[in-house]
């Protein structure tokens, strides 16, 4: 076991180099080369304070912890929505698929994920205009006793676009992966056979596709922080995503290199859980 | 009675008909996608498409609320809101029908460079390639590129175009491999056809037939991509929803119209082209088709 995470673990590692080299040569491209920038990535002077926090460590830290952690909190909410919804939405539409459940139940998260993300914020915005007459959200609120439920009503708000475009897309792919399994020939000779549909499904469907609906799990990550990027910036919400286009828009080397590589290495992170989960399966693992 | 032989073109007319009618479900949504586009496309020319001088405030705006005549208002120049975001979506509609095209024929051409390798693992370095750019979403690359180089549409499409060829390049592998295991390859290869007659005229064939499923899926993602990146400004002075949505945000308290109705008439857009892209994709059955924007 040990073995094979360590394997994942070095294959995750390689992908991440090969990413990092190839973003350094994309900004170096795109900034020197298509756009005229006069700093390179090698020259030290590129390299200045970010998201308009001071210079020093212990500033940088203060402020990548808090946009991390804005960000994180964002994520965590958008990503279990999506594997709940996803899933459960999805298993629910392979079991009534005799009924065409699927368009039904994916209808409505296909339906606001054609919404563009941006101008959900302009919607929420004149919503919170008319409700407390100041638009957007109300920043000089701050929390400072008990649990901090405006900062996650704020992330939750921030999330729903990137839930409904997951949700679509993952109850597709399990939906998908279940059918597939379902059309298989072993599946119908079980039914020919008089074997109990509920059997079937949670006996022989489910954990034969059990590794299809696995490798679904990370399928949907690249569109969500794709998302968040563009969602963050246009909720001026003070995360990762927004720290990226602040430093495009300042052409700081350093801001760009950390908010991708906080993108990407958590991408990564998730898909080398995802490989571990898949190779440690038992089939998996007598395959080698 | 006697026996009258049909003439050439009766026949011919009669098989087009009978081919025609085989494909009649797919003739009548790809008649509502052309139906559509041909309406955004008819969105007239000659107006000033930068939305900074379109959306500039003058010092007394003649703007109007919506009402009959001008369905979604006007701008602080008195322009018709309504008709910039046709025009808007017509030059994303015309972005994404470009990126899209040119990206899966990459794509196409990129895996076709493998597929005429014997062995079961001729794909292997496709595989590869998207399993390492897997972990970097397309969008943020988009805007380092568009952003770093300045913003302008034509390096976004370039740009875009690279990316759908490298995304759908195991995608279009994976077809490939599927076909193998079909039946009339395995006849083909029972026959002693060799490997480039089973890739042209056996394989080939149900790619291409898939790939026209993938396009119209991706139509409207890549709008809503070009639209986020316009709304971003790196796109250049162009007019586009996201641009027209950007710009109106500052005025929703003065003139909301100017931000809210272009966000309709794009998201109405996209409905459509998404669910006329499904219905081309579930009967042309492409199979699912990975969404990275």
């Amino acid at each position: 076991m040990t073995r094979l995470i360590l394997q994942r673990l070095f294959f995750s590692v390689a992908r991440l180099g090969v990413i990092f080299l190839l973003l350094l040569l994309l900004m170096e491209f795109a900034f020197c080369g298509l756009g005229g920038a006069d700093q390179h990535l090698w020259q030290a002077s590129s390299y200045q304070p970010f998201g308009g926090g001071a210079a020093g460590l212990g500033s940088f830290w203060l402020l990548f912890g808090e946009r991390s952690m804005a960000s994180l909190r964002v994520l965590l909410i958008a990503i279990s929505c999506v594997l709940l919804i996803g899933y459960g939405w999805g298993f629910l539409a392979a079991r009534l698929r005799k009924y065409h459940m699927e368009t039904i139940l994916r209808f409505p998260f296909s339906a606001f994920s054609t919404i563009p993300g941006f101008w959900f914020v302009i919607l929420m915005a004149i919503y919170s205009y008319s409700i407390w007459q100041r638009p957007g959200f109300a920043d000089e609120v701050i929390v400072t006793t008990g649990p901090d439920l405006l900062g996650w009503w704020y992330a939750f708000v921030v999330a729903i676009p990137l839930i409904a475009a997951g949700s679509a897309s993952l109850i597709s792919s399990v939906f998908n992966a279940i059918s597939s399994e379902m059309s298989k020939p072993y599946i119908q000779g079980l039914f020919v056979g008089g074997y109990n549909s509920e059997s079937i499904f949670h006996d022989h469907v489910v954990k034969g596709a059990a590794t299809s609906l696995l490798r679904a799990l990370d399928r949907q990550l690249p569109l969500l922080f794709g998302l968040l990027v563009g969602v963050e910036f246009a909720f001026r919400y003070r995360g990762m995503g927004s720290l990226l286009i602040e430093s495009v828009n300042a052409a700081n080397y350093g801001g760009i290199l950390l908010s991708s590589m906080w993108i990407i290495g958590l991408i990564s992170l998730i898909n080398w859980l995802r490989d571990c989960a898949i190779h440690l399966q038992p089939g998996e693992a007598a395959n080698g | 009675m006697v026996n009258k032989r049909k003439s050439r073109p009766l026949l011919w007319l009669g098989a087009l008909f009978a081919r025609v009618w085989h494909i009649r479900r797919v003739v009548f949504i790809a008649g509502f996608y052309l139906l559509m586009t041909a309406w955004l496309f008819s969105g007239g020319s000659g107006i000033d498409v930068r939305p900074a001088e379109v959306y500039s405030v003058p010092d007394k705006p003649l703007w109007e609320k919506p009402d009959s005549t001008h369905w979604f208002g006007t701008t602080g120049h008195g322009k018709d809101v309504f008709y910039i975001s046709w025009v808007a979506m017509a030059t994303s509609l015309a972005v994404a029908v470009v990126c899209s095209g040119f990206g899966l024929l990459l794509a196409l051409t990129f895996v076709m460079l493998f597929a005429f390798d014997q062995g079961l693992n001729r794909f292997r370095l496709v595989r590869l390639m998207g399993r390492t750019l897997f972990i970097a979403p397309p969008m943020l690359m988009l805007i380092i590129v568009a952003g770093g180089s300045g913003g302008s549409l034509a390096t976004v499409m370039v740009a875009l175009i690279i990316l759908i060829g490298v995304q759908q390049a195991p995608m279009i592998a994976s077809w490939f491999e599927e076909g193998e295991g079909k039946f009339d390859v395995v006849a083909g290869y029972a026959l002693g056809l060799s490997r480039r007659d089973i890739i042209l005229y056996r394989d080939l064939p149900k790619v291409l037939r898939r790939l026209v499923g993938a396009f119209a899926v991706m139509i409207p993602w890549i709008m809503l991509a070009e639209m986020m990146l316009s709304f971003l400004g790196v796109t250049g002075n162009r007019i586009s929803c996201g641009a027209m949505i950007s710009h109106g945000q500052h005025l929703i308290i003065e003139a909301p119209w100017m931000a809210v109705y272009p966000g309709v008439l794009a998201s109405l857009v996209v409905m459509v082209f998404s669910f006329l892209g499904w219905r081309v994709a579930s009967l042309l059955r492409t199979g699912e088709v990975q969404r990275y924007w």
